[in-house]
């Protein structure tokens, strides 16, 4: 395991963040899951994790001290696109 | 060539990330994708028929809808019944067997022939139908602008509703049915009005939605949610394969600068790709 990280410096570096990452994302799937025949209730999952998703970004650069713009626009489009595969596809 | 690697491999002249992922692209592949989509709803608005087979309209959608046209006139909400699917289902049925699309068949069956044949006793019935639609939102529009489907959609006096959404080949055409029978089971009713009677008996067969204005093309329709998958299954595969490609490429030269995280990307994207790939298969119905 210690080997496999070191091929990520960045988990090794800032491994409570990625793991709230992961814990966001696999909430997410969880919930979505879990409302099954709810495709309203799987929508708002759907927008809530991306959401977590961006502000999770926000809080990870900004501890690393790179937070800019450019970057707040590749995790709001990362989203975006998200959303709209996801939404488009089964809604 | 050179041109062609800044889109995928991060080097000196794209600032050490790969184009492709870079904002300015990341909004083009929005831009992108969200004009398909366009493309799609326009073509299945103004040529009916071109657009073959649809696996997003589903029996729950179009009662979940219908019942909110009827929330919004403060109207209750429609029963599901089976019977009235059962008949819908068989109406559906005969129309792609015996290949017609009328609200009645060619050898004189009514709607009604179906829902008493299905074993549904009624006070007052009514049928909706449509096709050559690909999304529940355009098909439930196209319903709601015509006063007469209007009309069945928000009556009063119904109170139970049988959907059936049904795929076959029409004139040769491959496309998807909808077939809405709605009903007042004879025993529920009140007692007869003159009113009641006078529906009772002037059973209306709907004119079909867009059906008599989309003649049906010979060319082999295109299947929307073919289309769909391909443009989306592109995009995505291109970013996230870019990624990969960025991201190994960065943790080999070790290069420092100032991206977003690829760890985070993928695994946002990977989600994405898992609730698309099993979402799916559980929402066939």
């Amino acid at each position: 395991m210690t080997k496999l990280l070191q091929n990520f410096p960045q988990l090794q570096k800032h491994p409570f963040e990625y793991l709230t990452l992961f814990a966001i994302l696999t909430a997410g799937l969880v919930f979505f899951f879990s409302f099954f025949a709810e495709p309203q209730l799987q929508r708002r999952v759907v927008y809530a994790t991306a959401a977590s998703y961006f502000l999770w970004s926000l809080y990870h650069h900004h501890r690393r001290g790179d937070l800019s713009p450019s970057i707040i626009a590749e995790y709001l489009l990362f989203a975006l696109l998200g959303i709209l595969l996801l939404t488009y596809t089964l809604f | 060539m050179n041109k062609l690697s800044r889109l995928f491999i991060p080097q000196k002249s794209n600032n050490y990330h790969a184009l492709i992922l870079q904002p300015s692209f990341l909004s083009l592949f929005i831009v992108l994708y969200l004009l398909n989509q366009s493309v799609l709803k326009s073509l299945t608005l103004l040529k009916p028929g071109v657009l073959g087979y649809s696996s997003e309209i589903t029996v729950e959608k179009v009662l979940d809808q219908t019942n909110r046209e009827r929330q919004i006139q403060a109207l209750p909400p429609l029963r599901f019944n089976s019977t009235l699917a059962q008949s819908a289902r068989l109406k559906a049925e005969d129309m792609f067997a015996t290949n017609y699309w009328a609200h009645t068949s060619p050898a004189g069956l009514s709607p009604w022939k179906f829902i008493r044949d299905s074993g549904y006793k009624y006070s007052i019935a009514g049928e909706n139908l449509a096709k050559d639609f690909y999304d529940t939102e355009s098909l439930m529009k196209a319903w709601m602008n015509s006063p007469t489907h209007r009309d069945n959609i928000i009556h009063a006096k119904y109170e139970e509703v049988g959907i059936a959404v049904v795929d076959g080949v029409l004139g040769g055409i491959k496309t998807t049915l909808v077939v809405q029978h709605f009903g007042t089971p004879l025993v529920a009713s009140t007692a007869s009005t003159p009113e009641e009677k006078k529906l009772n008996s002037s059973f209306r067969p709907e004119a079909q939605v867009l059906a008599e204005t989309s003649p049906l093309p010979v060319s082999e329709p295109l299947n929307p949610i073919l289309i769909r998958k391909i443009v989306g299954g592109l995009i995505f595969g291109i970013i996230i394969t870019t990624l990969f490609v960025d991201a190994y490429i960065t943790l080999k030269n070790k290069t420092k600068r100032m991206t977003g995280s690829a760890i985070g990307h993928i695994s946002f994207l990977a989600l994405i790709l898992v609730l698309i790939l099993f979402a799916r298969q559980g929402t066939i119905f």
